[in-house]
């Protein structure tokens, strides 16, 4: 589960390595400290050792890996337009990636990963214009994706400010932000393999898992992002948290307390349920049974998260009945 | 996941499942659960998913079980 699984086919092979060695070949030409860092794992994963980064195939397949999620709709494309493409959206995506950081104050050297963001955003639009004639609609989609993008990240920062701002609407445009410079990738190769009309279906998938996503971790790291302070939809749906101002003091007893109450958890889970049937359904009409695959594979993940949580409710109700009625 | 081996013990095991989608997916059972009184919830148990006070005592632990599985792992689809 996680893993990005290529389409068995040479072609697809080479070309996923022809991506992971044009980015050694970009972190070459960067000045050595941003080189060293854009070759470090935590660079964007976050994790704290100096393990080196692998490549593209270290992230989630999501971030750099969707056209070979979608590749039997996108092999059609000759090897130069999808290398040009895939190494564009790749840059693209890590640059978003550090921007997050950034943002998050998760960003180990914060000047230094502005700097090397900048990098991968120029570099990734250097390859998207090497791609795509500026007479393309590709760059309505470009601008359009980027708007978003860039009020998603708007809205995280002001809810993080007032958590009153953490609606539902709020929290689906963080996440359409989230997901936009992935879009940016899918949006280019549509145009360039001039199949326009396959990008609002892979769009709406992408927008309908990212909603699903950003709720799943919600509901798995509700006790971490509260002692960090951390403003998430999920958290201002529980009572104590509920339509104030700011977050209070850090009672994961009493936040625990209240998800139990109501169950929140089960409920939770139940709308990322439907909004990852969303996702699977928007791609349906579509030729991705690897895209396909991987929604299902969350589906199936979120629902064993469901009967976790629902058998640990039962307990908690029944226990009690039991013990009473036996004594 | 205990094993089931007897007939009766698989009947129970079946009705544990039955029980965990109907906790799931139905709201009527759902709501039971979380705000019923004691004797609302055996009713409950008893006319929508068949179970008898005594077979509710004998399928808890294998309920406990399936509760306490920690091996699944929270990883979003984009994380």
């Amino acid at each position: 589960m996680g893993a990005l699984k290529l389409p068995s086919n040479p072609r697809a092979t080479w070309l996923f390595a022809e991506v992971d060695s044009r980015y050694q070949a970009f972190c070459a030409r960067l000045p050595e400290s941003l080189g060293r860092m854009a070759r470090l794992r935590r660079t964007y994963l976050g994790s704290p050792s100096d393990e080196l980064f692998k490549g593209i195939a270290d992230l989630n397949p999501v971030l750099a890996g969707t056209p070979w999620m979608f590749w039997e709709q996108l092999e059609r494309l000759n090897d130069a337009q999808f290398l040009t493409i895939a190494e564009g959206g790749a840059l693209f995506a890590l640059a978003s990636i550090l921007l997050d950081h950034i943002i998050d104050r998760q960003a180990d050297q914060p000047e230094a990963a502005t700097l090397l963001h900048q990098a991968l955003h120029t570099r990734g639009i250097e390859c998207l214009r090497a791609a795509l004639p500026t007479s393309s609609s590709f760059w309505a989609h470009f601008e359009r994706l980027s708007a978003d993008h860039l009020a998603g990240l708007a809205a995280e920062l002001d809810a993080q400010a007032d958590p009153s701002c953490m609606r539902e609407e709020t929290f689906i445009r963080m996440a359409h932000g989230k997901v936009s410079p992935i879009v940016v990738t899918l949006a280019a190769l549509a145009e360039a393999s001039g199949q326009p009309g396959i990008l609002p279906h892979m769009e709406a998938s992408l927008k309908h898992i990212a909603v699903a996503s950003q709720l799943l971790d919600d509901i798995g790291d509700w006790q971490e992002d509260m002692h960090a302070g951390h403003v998430t939809y999920f958290l201002t749906q529980v009572p104590p948290y509920r339509n104030s101002q700011a977050m209070p003091a850090h009672d994961v007893e009493a936040a625990g307390a209240a998800i139990d109450a109501d169950w929140l958890d089960v409920d939770y889970l139940n709308v990322t349920l439907d909004w990852l049937k969303k996702s699977a359904e928007a791609a349906r009409g579509l030729a991705c049974p690897g895209w396909l695959e991987y929604v299902e594979g969350y589906r199936q993940l979120t629902d064993e998260h469901l009967t976790v949580a629902v058998a640990r409710h039962l307990v908690r109700v029944l226990r009690p009945i039991v013990a009473g009625s036996a004594s | 996941m205990a094993a089931k081996e007897t007939p009766s013990s698989r009947e129970h095991w079946d009705k544990l499942i039955r029980l965990i989608e109907l906790a799931k997916k139905s709201r009527t059972l759902s709501n039971t659960m979380r705000h019923g009184k004691p004797s609302e919830v055996v009713a409950a148990l008893r006319d929508q998913v068949g179970l008898s006070a005594e077979e509710v005592a004998m399928i808890l632990d294998d309920l406990e079980l399936i509760a306490d599985r920690g091996s699944v792992r929270w990883w979003s689809p984009l994380g």
